[in-house]
């Protein structure tokens, strides 16, 4: 927290509007507020407030060119889960979580070697399908 | 409980058996699922699934039937002692179970127990984890994605609800929950990825959904925890979740045909995830190059992990190695134990100890005896240096007395003497004191035996025991006494002598002083007496004591103001609604049983309704009614002590019973047409609100008026009517006169007298009457205008 440049870690609510600015971009409050209400129910002046609270924090930008100001986040998404995921807790229970975890793919990355085989293998479907 | 104590016990035995027996139950089901696998390789994936499921939940089921037969009996199917330890496939516990118990298999449940404890706490907050990413860093995917979503929900089948959410948190597609599951896609896959290869990817998930992967995983996850220290368990359960995946796999195929795109759909995730945060400890990956060459058709590549496997495999045969040697050890070295059966009473015991807890309180018994007999015995001591201390007393004042008699100078010492015999009295009687509190504990004891009495072998030392009491208690102190009090009296004797000889004032004061030595002695004698009566009653309630039978006079006064149970019944239980307070009190004012008697005799008499004849009706009915109310209303309480009890007894069965229920209170009123005391049309009101089991008393009995009707052919009838009532001392209600709603009151006799009309209706409310006369009165005057008793209101 010391540094300057280190912007604050989001709270919830504001992770949530983070992540609809990152799935759709820029975007009004009203916008992010239609997205939000979709899943939950939310005061179109809460949402207003939280983002002006994030302006000043630097969490995202504003774009006052226009009649509705237009904010975008400041920092693209994996800057921001990186911040997250070196959380201590996040870090001392993500294995014990991942062998919950039901999905297409597993929760361990694939190695470079794995990658690169990966990448052969449908490589020649692609070149299958010229 | 310490930990050595809890490792005696017989749970942890069994505990760190069953799972030394688990060691190799794991290790051969795995063998059998790798078997079975090897059977079913060209099976689906799901019949593949399902084995390793069945193999997996088959491991709690072999440790759970192990571990209650252990503690059942500790020997389910004794194997022959000649016979090889067989293996068996199964829950079957062949090996002679060891009868000797190693005691360090007992260490393994606590540690064990640490150990799923710990690995439990992981997974709990792991799934806490998982469980807040429905709810963290996620927004709605966009509707035309929502709608997608759904119309493939019904291809693959899957019947609940299911939310698309992006997640920025997810770094893989995943799905939460079951009953109302989610599919979180990270950010960005849905706009990355075409629409086809999207589908692809939602059709997997869903897949899971309609499998309840997410609920078997959990319980996955539960029987890890469980047997975490078994690398065969480990294998089984990444053989379930690498099953689940090309279970899922086929199912995309089967409905979008193009594996290929879908295999470069899910490279292209892999290769677009962010940087892991999960990269840790999970091993149970690592399978999607398999996945995609088993997709696209492609042969396996070289197995890189099959140096992993020769290991595992390697560690199998080891484990199996170790707890055969462990299962088929034990029993060897008890054979040979076993074979002198004399000497294995370490064996025994331990047996005994856990096999036979009603041998062990037994012996915590005869402890707690043998202390009590040292207590006595010291009683004994303490009773026999009392005695002591009286003879040395009494020798000291014979010859103080006998000088008294020639020296008046000598009278100072003989008083001198009486003190200290008073000082000696007095000593005796913190004895006494303490002789109680033994008597105290001896009666404990006595409790003890009666405890132990079941006990053969047992019974000789009791006996001891009781002679021993009896011998302290009866004989010892009646002897101390009787001794001293012929001191006393030759003391006195003494004195009067020398008295005789000098008439001196100071004899007097002696003699005062000896008589309240003897009072004091008497009062001293008494406590004993009293303590000796209370230790032989306690004695009494176990066998035939000899005490009991030698003290049949008890020194007890005769109990003068206790009741005996049986009055005490009658007075309170019996006629407790009916006994007048005088007649109480004069009952309680008796003093022998006798009294007593008659007493409950006149009682009845005075109430007999045809006195001169043998039977009482009065008391034949009341008895019935208790009867009766016992049998009809008892509920949590005896019947004759409930509400409907009481009223029944004290008034008999009502005239009329009305019964209601009304928003499940039910509500009953009874009708009294006339009880003596209260007057006529008595009602008394009891509801029962469900909450208990019982009716309760709302309106106590009280006249609530009957109602009287006739019917106006006119308003003008009305009129007249109201007229003729008002002329003969009916009054209107307050506030309800008129025609309109016309209620009457009539005070014709006292102002307590009041009856009310209801004349718009047609209907009278007559009552409450303090008297018979006014109500005839009333009755008469609205029978002459035609009104008729109006029953059953």
């Amino acid at each position: 927290m010391a540094k300057s440049n280190e912007l604050p870690r989001p709270t919830d609510a504001e992770l949530e509007i983070l992540t609809v600015l990152w799935s759709r971009g820029p975007a009004t409050v009203r916008d992010v507020h239609s997205i939000i209400s979709r899943r939950r129910p939310a005061h179109y002046t809460t949402v207003l407030k939280l983002m002006q609270i994030m302006t000043d924090k630097g969490l995202v930008k504003r774009d006052e060119k226009q009649r509705a100001h237009i904010y975008s986040a400041s920092r693209p998404r994996e800057w921001t889960q990186r911040q997250l995921a070196g959380d201590l807790l996040e870090r001392a229970f993500a294995g014990s979580a991942s062998s919950l975890l039901v999905g297409a793919l597993a929760a361990r990355k694939a190695s470079a070697a794995e990658l690169a085989e990966l990448r052969k293998l449908v490589g020649e479907y692609e070149e299958d399908k010229r | 409980m310490t930990l050595d104590h809890w490792l005696a016990a017989p749970l942890a035995h069994a505990l760190g058996r069953a799972l030394a027996h688990f060691l190799w139950q794991g290790a051969l089901l795995a063998v059998a699922l790798r078997a079975a696998l090897f059977l079913g390789t060209e099976r689906s994936s799901r019949w593949r699934h399902q084995a390793a499921a069945a193999c997996l939940l088959a491991l709690p089921l072999a440790f759970g039937i192990t571990l209650a037969l252990l503690l059942s009996g500790g020997h389910p199917i004794m194997a022959p002692p000649q016979a090889a330890p067989r293996m068996v496939f199964g829950p079957v516990i062949a090996q002679g179970a060891p009868a000797a118990p190693v005691d360090w298999l007992a260490w393994l449940a606590p540690l064990w127990m640490g150990g799923v404890i710990l690995f439990y706490a992981f997974r709990l907050a792991g799934w806490v984890r998982i469980d807040r990413m429905r709810r963290r860093g996620v927004c709605a995917a966009p509707a035309e994605w929502q709608q997608r979503l759904r119309a493939l929900a019904a291809a693959v089948r899957v019947s609940q609800p299911v939310e698309l959410l992006e997640s920025c948190l997810a770094g893989v597609p995943q799905v939460i929950g079951y009953w109302r599951p989610v599919i979180l896609v990270p950010l960005g896959a849905l706009a990355g990825l075409s629409a086809e290869q999207v589908e692809a990817i939602l059709i997997h998930e869903l897949a899971h959904i309609r499998r309840a992967d997410y609920l078997v995983g959990l319980a996955q996850s539960l029987i890890e925890g469980l047997f975490f220290f078994h690398p065969a368990v480990w294998w089984i359960s990444a053989v379930v979740r690498a099953e689940r995946e090309y279970a899922c796999d086929d199912v995309v195929v089967a409905l979008r045909c193009d594996a290929r795109a879908y295999a470069a759909a899910l490279t292209k995730l892999e290769q677009s995830r962010w940087p892991a945060a999960y990269a840790a400890a999970a091993a149970n990956g690592g399978n999607l190059v398999r996945r995609i060459s088993r997709l696209l058709g492609e042969p396996a590549p070289a197995r890189v992990p099959s140096a992993r496997a020769s290991a595992l495999a390697g560690a199998l045969v080891l484990v199996v190695a170790v707890a055969t040697a462990l299962v088929v050890w034990p029993p060897a070295r008890s054979f040979a134990q076993a074979a002198p059966p004399a000497e294995s009473t370490v064996d025994k015991q331990d047996q005994a100890k856990g096999s036979d807890p009603a041998r062990r309180s037994l012996e915590q018994l005869e402890e707690l005896l043998a202390a009590k007999q040292e207590e006595i015995q010291e009683a004994e001591q303490a009773a026999g240096k009392a005695q002591e201390l009286l003879r040395r007393n009494a020798a000291e004042l014979e010859p103080a007395l006998q000088n008294a008699g020639g020296h008046p100078d000598e009278f100072a010492k003989a008083e001198e003497q009486v003190r200290k015999a008073e000082a000696a009295l007095k000593e005796l009687e913190s004895q006494a004191d303490e002789s109680q509190k033994l008597l105290d504990e001896q009666r404990m004891a006595t409790l003890l035996r009666q405890l132990a009495a079941g006990q053969a072998g047992k019974s000789q030392q009791l006996q001891e025991l009781e002679k021993q009491l009896q011998e302290l208690s009866n004989g010892k102190f009646h002897e101390a006494l009787r001794k001293q009090r012929q001191q006393i009296a030759q003391a006195e004797l003494a004195l009067k002598q020398a008295g005789a000889a000098y008439g001196d004032q100071s004899l007097e004061q002696i003699q005062k002083q000896l008589q309240q030595a003897e009072k004091e002695l008497d009062q001293f004698n008494q406590g004993v007496m009293i303590g000796v009566a209370r230790a032989s009653k306690y004695w009494g309630q176990g066998s035939n004591s000899p005490l009991a039978q030698a003290q049949p006079e008890s020194p007890r006064p005769q109990a003068m103001t206790e009741l005996g149970a049986a009055y005490q019944k009658w007075l309170n239980e019996d006629v407790a609604y009916i006994i007048t307070d005088p007649e109480r009190r004069d009952f309680l004012a008796l003093k022998t049983d006798a009294d007593r008697d008659q007493f409950i005799e006149k009682f009845w008499q005075r109430r007999d309704p045809t006195p001169g004849t043998p039977e009482n009706q009065f008391k034949e009915e009341h008895y019935r009614r208790i009867a009766y109310a016992n049998e009809h209303f008892a509920s949590s309480i005896p019947g004759w002590q409930t509400d409907r009890g009481r009223i029944y007894i004290t008034y008999g069965p009502p005239d009329q019973l009305s019964v209601s229920k009304m928003e499940n209170v039910l509500r009953q009123v009874w009708r009294y047409t006339y009880i003596d005391g209260l007057g006529y049309d008595i009602e008394v009101e009891f509801t029962d609100t469900g909450k208990t089991d019982d009716f309760h008393m709302t309106a106590a009995p009280a006249s609530r008026g009957s109602y009287w009707q006739v019917t106006a052919k006119s308003p003008g009838e009305t009129q007249a009517i109201v007229q003729s009532l008002r002329a003969k001392g009916f009054q209107a209600l307050a506030g309800r006169s008129g025609f309109g709603g016309g209620a009457f009151r009539v005070g014709a006799e006292a102002a307590s007298t009041s009856k009310s009309v209801m004349l718009e209706t047609g209907s009278v409310l007559v009552g409450p009457y303090p008297d018979e006369a006014s109500l005839a009165k009333a009755k008469a005057a609205l029978e002459a205008e035609g009104f008729q008793p109006m029953r059953a209101q």
